[in-house]
């Protein structure tokens, strides 16, 4: 795997996530609009499934591309992933009901993830020596971090509020 | 000497110093003795007097809606304001005036969890009703705008009263009666039972007079039988009156626009910094967009009169979808009566202008695809007088009865429409029942589920001459509903 299709996965997965939550959230809109329903709930749920989305998918992918191309490299791959839904968080934040603040200390987390999983991965690769291990491991480390947020989602979701 | 005249000098000069200008003087007065229900709408008569030039600021809080106004006063000049607020155990009004600290006032009132029979007697009597919880009134109370008389559901008044309100309140009282609000008169003067009978709506059914305090009680218990007739309601009306989803195409265009950008950059762009810009600048210009989107604003008049009635009642609904999340501040329509928030349990801040005494916009806390409305009610004077007549074989006759020609319309029975043609004064048509079809828009389809049951409907366009603001996306009906043939 060489860096332009790494780079080019990370903005790809960011939006095919994003669009995947804006078809969702746009049809659920309609639907609601349609029967005189409000909307802010789905935007609100749009906005927590595109987080956590993306949260699940940055771990493994920033540790792996961190140890396989550097902690700047990975970082910068990794933030294709975070920053392709801002448009539809934007819009979706404008719908919903959650805090502003709130919308953007999540957003921040996910960039922070992203630098300190490729540094994670880089340190990986010095410590293991070689690639195909560090990759391994960065793998492994990022299942543990998607199951992490899994079970603790709702402490994330209570902290993002 | 000098000492002995000291006290009279200074008497003197007390005497002939300019006196200091005193306070102004602000009075909040609760319409109909501060009696209200809970999720009413009750009115505040304010009145603020000041010796020297002065302005100022005054604000009702009414639960999460609030009013609040701007005057200026010159010397010596009195404001009267009656505001209609939501109904709450305690309203909070402040007062600020200029070189003055604020001043809060509450202004208590009272909820009657059972039904409020307002007795508003010049003669003193006292009136009761089983069920009803009665309040003595004098014409001073009374409201000055009709909504105001929805804290009421029923008012007994003699004619002493009725010959002793202002203009206003008299406008209010018929506006009351339009809105089939339940009134007994005491009265043995055909003159004053004309005053209410020729607006009275729900065809004069809660309307009801008697020479005495006892009759026109028994009357009004006669009544009750009578179901209250409401105003109607945007559900009432189904599709017509919901909102539309002007902001929704706007979102999808600018979010697919965006993904088939980031498409092409992907395979075009080869630099992953440059790449990065892309959903970077479309976030800028999306919220760019949002904020300078101007919203649609939409509106939808509907009327309802009796067929031989003289005035007809309209409900009015103002919409916009927000775009953004923010403020969103709605003008209202000079041309409509009553002005308010169609959700009272909404937050909104309503700005009266003190010079119309009229409420001039209201501040929404919006968001995107969030519909915020206001609604507005009121009469007008109607000259179309209509008389249907089954001639046999499934045919009727539509004999237009007034003294102006009518404009084309639709006539409405059994669940189907058909066209009504233009009818000159005299002139009648005759529709064969069995050749009309199923509705086709949401205004026949609102008429056909409020035409009574075996009766008949005729409906017409209107035109909003006389709302010069009224958006481009307006349209006002009046529908007539035919109960049975003659």
């Amino acid at each position: 795997m060489n860096d332009m299709p790494r780079g080019r996965l990370g903005m790809t997965l960011g939006l095919a996530v994003a669009a995947a939550a804006a078809v969702w959230w746009l049809a659920a809109t309609r639907l609601a609009l349609a029967q005189a329903m409000g909307t802010t709930g789905v935007a609100d749920s749009a906005l927590a499934g595109l987080w956590l989305a993306r949260a699940t998918l940055l771990a493994p992918f920033a540790l792996r591309a961190g140890a396989l191309g550097g902690w700047q490299r990975g970082a910068m791959h990794s933030l294709g992933l975070v920053v392709a839904a801002w448009p539809v968080v934007v819009a979706a934040a404008s719908a919903g009901s959650r805090s502003v603040p709130g919308i953007m200390l999540g957003e921040v987390v996910l960039l922070a993830v992203c630098v300190a999983c490729a540094a994670t991965g880089h340190a990986l690769r010095t410590l293991l020596r070689t690639a195909e291990a560090a990759t391994v491991a960065g793998t492994v480390l990022g299942g543990a971090l998607v199951a992490a947020t899994w079970i603790w989602g709702g402490a994330w979701k209570m902290l993002l509020q | 000497m000098l000492r002995g005249l000291r006290v009279p000098a200074i008497v003197l000069a007390l005497c002939f110093a300019p006196a200091a200008g005193a306070a102004p003087q602000v009075e909040l007065t609760p319409a109909l003795g501060g009696w209200s229900r809970p999720d009413r709408t009750t009115e505040i008569g304010v009145r603020v007097r000041a010796d020297t030039a002065t302005r100022g600021t005054l604000g009702i809080a009414a639960g999460p809606q609030s009013v609040r106004t701007r005057f200026e006063l010159a010397a010596g000049e009195t404001l009267r304001l009656d505001i209609p607020v939501a109904s709450g155990a305690t309203l909070d009004a402040t007062v600020e005036l200029e070189g003055a600290p604020a001043e809060r006032r509450p202004i208590a009132l009272s909820l009657s969890e059972s039904p409020l029979l307002g007795a508003a007697l010049a003669s003193g009597q006292s009136a009761r009703l089983v069920g009803f919880h009665g309040v003595a009134l004098v014409a001073g109370d009374l409201p000055r705008n009709a909504s105001a008389y929805a804290s009421l559901d029923a008012l007994v008044l003699d004619e002493g009263t009725l010959r002793a309100l202002d203009t206003r309140q008299l406008a209010a009282l018929i506006g009351f009666a339009a809105s089939c609000g339940r009134i007994a008169l005491v009265s043995a003067d055909p003159g004053a039972w004309r005053v209410l009978e020729a607006a009275a709506g729900c065809g004069r059914r809660m309307l009801v007079a008697g020479a005495s305090l006892d009759e026109a009680l028994g009357r009004l218990q006669d009544s009750l039988a009578e179901p209250a007739g409401g105003a109607v309601t945007a559900a009432d009306l189904g599709a017509l009156a919901k909102t539309g989803a002007a902001a929704w195409p706007r979102v999808v265009a600018a979010l697919a626009v965006f993904f088939a950008a980031a498409a092409l950059a992907l395979i075009f762009v080869p630099s992953m910094p440059a790449l990065l810009l892309v959903p970077l600048l479309a976030t800028a210009v999306l919220a760019a967009l949002l904020h300078a989107w101007e919203p649609r604003s939409r509106l939808v008049v509907w009327a309802e009169a009796e067929p031989s009635a003289r005035v007809a009642q309209y409900q009015a609904w103002q919409q916009v979808q927000g775009l953004a999340r923010g403020r969103l501040t709605m003008a209202t329509l000079a041309g409509l009566g009553q002005p308010r928030p169609c959700d009272r349990h909404r937050s909104a801040r309503l700005e009266l202008d003190a010079g119309r005494g009229q409420l001039a916009s209201v501040d929404f806390d919006a968001r995107l695809f969030e519909p915020v409305a206001l609604c507005y009610s009121g009469t007008f004077p109607v000259m179309r007088a209509f008389g249907v007549t089954a001639i046999g074989a499934g045919r009727v006759e539509v004999r237009n009865e007034g003294t102006l020609a009518s404009p084309p319309g639709v006539f409405l029975a059994g669940g189907h429409v058909q066209d009504l043609p233009a009818l000159a004064p005299g002139a009648a048509a005759t529709l064969r029942l069995e050749t009309g079809r199923p509705p086709q828009d949401a205004a026949t389809r609102a008429a056909l589920a409020r035409t009574p049951y075996a009766g008949f409907g005729l409906l017409w366009p209107l035109q909003l001459d006389t709302v010069a603001d009224a958006p481009a996306d307006a349209a006002a009906w009046l529908f007539v509903p035919v109960a049975e043939a003659t």
